[in-house]
């Protein structure tokens, strides 16, 4: 924001900007340091992602080595969350299931968004029959249970964790569609779009190169705070089946193990422990992107 | 005659006073047998011609069949018919009717409503149970029968009293199958229309429900219970429970019918309802040994019929028989609630000879070097079961063939039929068959689609064709031998487990010992032994 | 108005006919043939699939048979389920009073709750109750609700043994109080998660409204607090509200599918996801439709109840 709305000048304006964008970035960590929800989010998420990237260094198990003699244990100094029906040890594959499933939820959360940014960048800034019909298009995609888009595409083009994270972008976009559309919006309007038209820049120039930066705040928010649905999504997927393989460890095809009555009712370890991780990382990504939004954006609180 | 009634009133009371006498506070209890069903998809009640799972009891106490099974599934009492004979041969069955039967609308059972309901079975047109149409088959003139060509079956004469069936080829299990073929009324059902199970939401069926056996449909309310009470036009001898309540409640498994109360017996394979009833008090288990295997079925050739070159040599087939610890994963994942078996026969049958592939990786290594296996290829399998067991196997197997350096890749299907058959990108599927006896598993090698996946069929013709008439015990246990070899030489299949029938009966019914067979096919449960204690 | 009423009308229509045709294309298209469903393990052979292919009527060009579906929804019987062969209309008829009861159950009670503390929080702003809706606010947002689920069994039937594990009707069940203890969990299972987010919005939304010039204005005016609440504040933060709530729905009846699956409740979930797994496409658009009739029959209610409410909101335009 600060960068793009220092219009053409001298460099001592320009330097006045950066001066008064570190100041301001200052401002926000400070901000964001006091605010003790969403630092606990960040060291939280800092925990997890250091935990998937190092898992091999963390457990002397394998994740998928079956042990017969030990299946449904309780916690124990060996198992620390206990093991599942094939013996296997919980933690291990909590560490390694939080590789698959932090992957694709970050990577669906950033394709989609950047669909929706440039759907709603078209959208907004060419307006007209284009912007009509992308807007009736995310109305569709808005009026039936999105469980049921997602499981039809997949369906179409098959299981897989590529696909799955696919999916989740081609039915994901709508939302930041419609926030980007309405920046565009406005934004077309400002001075500075206005000055850059009429020097002749091309569209697609100022779309993208101009007014796209002043955009990025709210996408950047936008792509924090879909995270969160996209692990419960891919849980919930794989919980009904529909997910990445079975055999590939992620939190949602461990909580599979719940479907079994012996299991939900009288080993509930196999599937609170892969659960609570499910909770406490998006929990933590809530509470991060809360606060994010109020640094950055303290107009949409 | 008002006299008579004043007598009779007298006699009852008498009786009543008597009966409460001898069982002090026993004659209070009610003999009223409560079942209970999970609802199925289609939202039916009762399915006379395709009875299902836990459907089948009460199934057994409307319906007479032609002979009645013991527990074990052989012919062994009358039941409509009075006598069976077969010929030296195997190839003509004579049956004479028993006098006197009637219909529960007290009309009499005669040979014309037999007759008429073996035309049902060769028809083709309602769904009825396979192995029994599998058997109708050897009838004679039942392919022009069942083509339509002609509208009289040319393998059965009869008269009033006996019914003379001619096979084209002798079948061993003939006789014993006869005692799964329940005679419909054919005054009720004529006009009904069987084609595609279009006679569940037909209103004659469901509207007037005319039946054989010990007790009739005394109230139906689709979709939550009926009630069964004794047939007053039934000649054996009487039941001590005089009320049977089928209740349809919508829930998916019976052990949480069971924990909210009124089910006196069920029965299930499912290792839920186990972990759960043994969890709930006033309930005992009877296990059944039932021939529900799972197994692989292996594939060699690509959707054009080429060779795809991997499990197509045997040795590699042993090797994964070889390479998987299966004792340790069937006793891990089952407990003793499922048995190890290796071949087409139940391991505590016997005559079964398997066991003969003990966990030996380095064997396992060895067969796979020996064959020139190609280790960069990933074995695929196909599975379609989504509980967490079957995940359970399929990454069992995954993780021991790939400590011998084999990949395998556990694909989950839902058009299994589909992708099995035709796809056939596979190398092995993860099945599941549940059978009336050894033959039919043994029958698995002569189909078309498995066929065409293995060319198992003219490996295993002669021998499936010995089976089929052996008729003695001596015979059949030398058949079944054979074929155990050729399963083992050949490894077409290879079995991995068969699980038990848990039978759960509650405290406050009594049943006479060791009275359970296969609860899904007919057989004398001795119904009439039964009652309520509590 | 009535020309409003028409363009909607007419726009819901066209929505229906674009929906329906790409679910059609689509489950057409995903290589897996609903007939082999019907065939199964023991009887399917390549030959035996184009026989009954042929006999159903399945090998009619896509237009053709895009067109019969119409044909059988106008008539109301809703044709036939190609991979299992039931009648889709009985089917629907048993499991879709089902599906109703308890999302719109986890509806209404999660509304009740939700805008009733999210209100409090709002008026009494940093008190007890603020901080707890807030906690079960940010919990309800981060707990999946099959997870909920989970728990709920775990707490309330296995430990404390008050409420069953699954089903809808038990065995001898005749009035709606026999079944009222299955129907607790998985309604609280769908409405917990929904309750966090209308307690947040709701919170939030009035906190604006009671922040805008002319709640000062009135305030100022010496009016009584709880008038100002109940006159200014909350008639305006409703409609916002109400629009988000109508979001919700979708996310429900999508949520249900797993807590329908973990309860055994017997409704369109366990079928739905059944007969997309087959590409039985009749099933799946019909199901798929009576949503989407639900959710645009609902979105249109609600602007209706929008201008209503508010009068400088015109239907017109």
């Amino acid at each position: 924001m600060d960068k793009v709305n220092a219009p053409v000048g001298g460099h001592q304006a320009i330097a006045n900007a950066r001066r008064l964008g570190t100041s301001l970035r200052k401002k926000r960590i400070r901000k964001f340091v006091g605010n003790k929800l969403a630092v606990f989010g960040l060291a939280v998420i800092v925990v997890f992602l250091f935990m998937a990237l190092f898992a091999p260094f963390l457990t002397p198990y394998d994740p998928l080595e079956p042990n017969f003699g030990q299946t449904l244990k309780g916690p124990s100094a060996e198992h620390w969350f206990g093991t599942d029906s094939m013996g296997r040890d919980l933690y291990t594959r909590v560490l390694y299931g939080a590789r698959v499933s932090i992957l694709i939820a970050v990577s669906s959360s950033l394709i989609a968004n950047a669909i929706g940014v440039v759907m709603g960048a078209f959208g907004g800034y060419f307006g007209g029959w284009l912007d009509k019909g992308l807007v009736r298009l995310s109305e569709l995609f808005a009026c039936f249970p999105q469980l049921i888009i997602v499981l039809v595409v997949m369906a179409f083009i098959g299981p897989g964790t590529f696909n799955l994270i696919l999916v989740f972008a081609i039915t994901g976009w709508t939302g930041t569609f419609r926030l980007v559309r309405a920046e565009y919006m406005s934004k077309k309007e400002e001075t500075y779009v206005k000055a850059c038209e009429a020097f002749g820049m091309s569209r697609l120039k100022i779309m993208f190169f101009q007014i796209l930066p002043s955009v990025m705040t709210t996408v950047i928010i936008q792509v924090t705070m879909n995270i969160p649905g996209y692990v419960m999504s891919e849980a919930g997927l794989s919980f009904l089946g529909f997910g990445v393989p079975m055999s590939t460890p992620t939190w949602g095809t461990m909580l599979n193990a719940a479907k079994s009555m012996k299991v939900l009712l009288y080993a509930p370890g196999v599937w609170l422990v892969p659960g609570c991780a499910i909770s406490l990382f998006v929990l933590a990504v809530n509470f991060f992107g809360d606060g994010l939004r109020d640094v950055m954006d303290p107009r949409q609180q | 005659m008002k006299l008579t009634r004043k007598l009779l009133a007298l006699l009852l009371a008498l009786m009543m006073v008597l009966s409460a006498a001898a069982f002090a506070e026993g004659a209070a209890v009610e003999q009223t047998l409560y079942l209970t069903f999970p609802s199925s998809n289609n939202a039916n009640t009762y399915d006379f011609l395709y009875p299902w799972d836990n459907e089948t009891l009460p199934n057994n106490l409307l319906w007479l069949t032609l002979i009645q099974a013991d527990k074990d599934l052989n012919a062994a009492q009358p039941e409509i018919m009075e006598t069976w004979d077969i010929s030296e041969d195997g190839t003509v069955i004579t049956m004479t009717l028993k006098d006197g039967l009637l219909w529960s609308d007290g009309t009499p059972i005669t040979m014309d409503d037999v007759v008429w309901t073996f035309e049902r079975y060769c028809d083709g047109k309602g769904n009825y149970w396979s192995f029994v149409v599998a058997a109708m088959k050897y009838i004679k003139g039942y392919d022009a029968f069942h083509a339509g060509e002609t509208d009289k079956l040319e393998g059965l004469t009869w008269d009033e009293k006996t019914l003379t069936i001619e096979l084209s080829s002798p079948y061993a299990s003939f006789l014993n199958l006869m005692c799964q073929v329940a005679p419909l009324p054919k005054h009720i059902y004529e006009n009904c229309s069987f084609e595609d199970d279009s006679f569940k939401v037909d209103e004659i069926w469901r509207e007037i429900p005319v039946n054989s056996g010990a007790f009739v449909v005394t109230e139906h309310s689709e979709g939550s219970y009926y009630v069964l009470e004794p047939n007053p036009y039934y000649a054996g001898k009487p039941s001590k429970i005089t009320k049977v309540v089928c209740n349809v409640a919508e829930a998916s498994n019976y052990s949480t019918l069971a924990q909210t109360g009124g089910v006196d017996m069920f029965v299930s394979t499912s290792q839920d309802d186990y972990a759960v009833m043994t969890n709930t008090t006033g309930y005992s288990m009877k296990a059944v040994p039932i021939i529900f295997f799972r197994f692989l079925a292996f594939n060699f050739f690509d959707a054009d019929g080429a060779s795809k070159g991997f499990v197509d040599d045997v040795r590699v087939r042993q090797a994964i028989a070889k390479g998987v610890d299966w004792h340790t994963v069937i006793g891990g994942l089952f407990g003793d609630q499922a048995s190890f078996t290796q071949t087409g026969v139940l391991a505590d049958d016997v005559n079964y000879i398997g066991d003969w592939y003990e966990f030996d990786p380095d064997g396992a290594k060895a067969l796979l070097d020996e064959a020139g296996y190609d280790y960069s290829h990933t074995l695929k399998i196909f599975y379609y079961y989504t509980d967490q067991t079957t995940v359970d196997v399929m990454d069992a197997i995954a993780y021991y063939m790939g400590q011998i350096g084999v990949n395998v890749e556990a694909v989950y299907t839902s058009a299994v039929a589909q992708d099995v058959y035709e796809g056939r990108t596979q190398d092995m599927a993860y099945f599941g068959l549940s059978a009336y006896d050894s033959l039919s598993w043994y029958q698995m090698y002569l189909r078309d689609n498995m066929d065409s996946m293995l060319g198992c069929k003219s490996v295993f013709a002669d021998g499936v064709a010995e089976l089929e008439v052996a008729f003695s015990d001596e015979l059949k246990a030398e058949s079944l031998a054979k074929l155990q070899n050729m399963d083992k030489e050949n490894i077409f299949f290879l079995p991995v487990y068969t699980l038990n029938q848990q039978v759960w009966v509650s405290d406050r019914l009594s049943v006479p010992d060791d009275c359970f067979g296969n609860g899904w096919f007919f057989y004398d449960y001795q119904f009439e032994d039964w009652e309520i204690v509590k | 108005m009535a020309k409003y009423v028409a363009k909607r009308l007419l726009l819901t229509l066209v929505m229906i006919i674009i929906i329906s045709f790409a679910i059609f294309v689509a489950l057409n298209n995903t290589g897996v043939d609903p007939i082999s469903f019907k065939l199964g393990l023991d009887n399917y052979t390549p030959e035996a699939a184009a026989e009954l292919r042929e006999k159903l009527g399945l090998n009619a060009p896509l237009v053709v048979r895009y067109l019969r579906w119409w044909k059988d929804m106008l008539s109301g019987n809703f044709g036939y389920s190609i991979a299992h062969g039931y009648s889709i209309r009985s089917g629907l008829i048993a499991k879709w009073p089902a599906t109703l009861e308890i999302s719109l159950t986890a509806m209404i009670v999660s509304t009740v709750i939700g805008i009733g503390i999210g209100m409090l929080s709002a008026i009494w702003q940093n008190s007890i109750v603020d901080y707890l809706g807030r906690m079960i606010a940010a919990i309800g947002n981060s707990v999946p609700e099959y997870f909920f689920a989970l728990i709920l069994i775990q707490l309330f039937s296995v430990r404390l043994q008050l409420l069953p594990t699954s089903g809808r009707v038990p065995a001898g069940a005749v009035t709606f109080w026999d079944r009222l203890p299955n129907l607790i969990l998985p309604v609280a299972a769908l409405a917990i998660p929904m309750c966090g987010n209308l307690m947040r919005y709701t919170r939030n939304t009035m906190l604006d409204v009671a922040n805008q010039e002319y709640v000062k204005l009135a305030r100022s005016k010496g009016i009584p607090e709880w008038k100002v609440y109940i006159k200014h504040v909350f008639r305006n933060s409703m409609r916002p509200v109400v629009t988000v709530l109508l979001f919700r729905m979708t996310l429900l009846l999508g949520g249900s599918v797993a807590v329908e699956t973990i309860f055994s409740w017997p409704g369109v979930g366990q079928v739905l996801t059944q007969a997309i797994t087959a590409s039985d496409y009749s099933v799946v658009m019909l199901y798929t439709l009576m949503m989407a009739v639900l959710m645009l029959t609902i979105s249109f209610l609600v602007d209706l109840f929008a201008a209503l409410l508010d009068p400088r909101v015109r239907l017109d335009k």
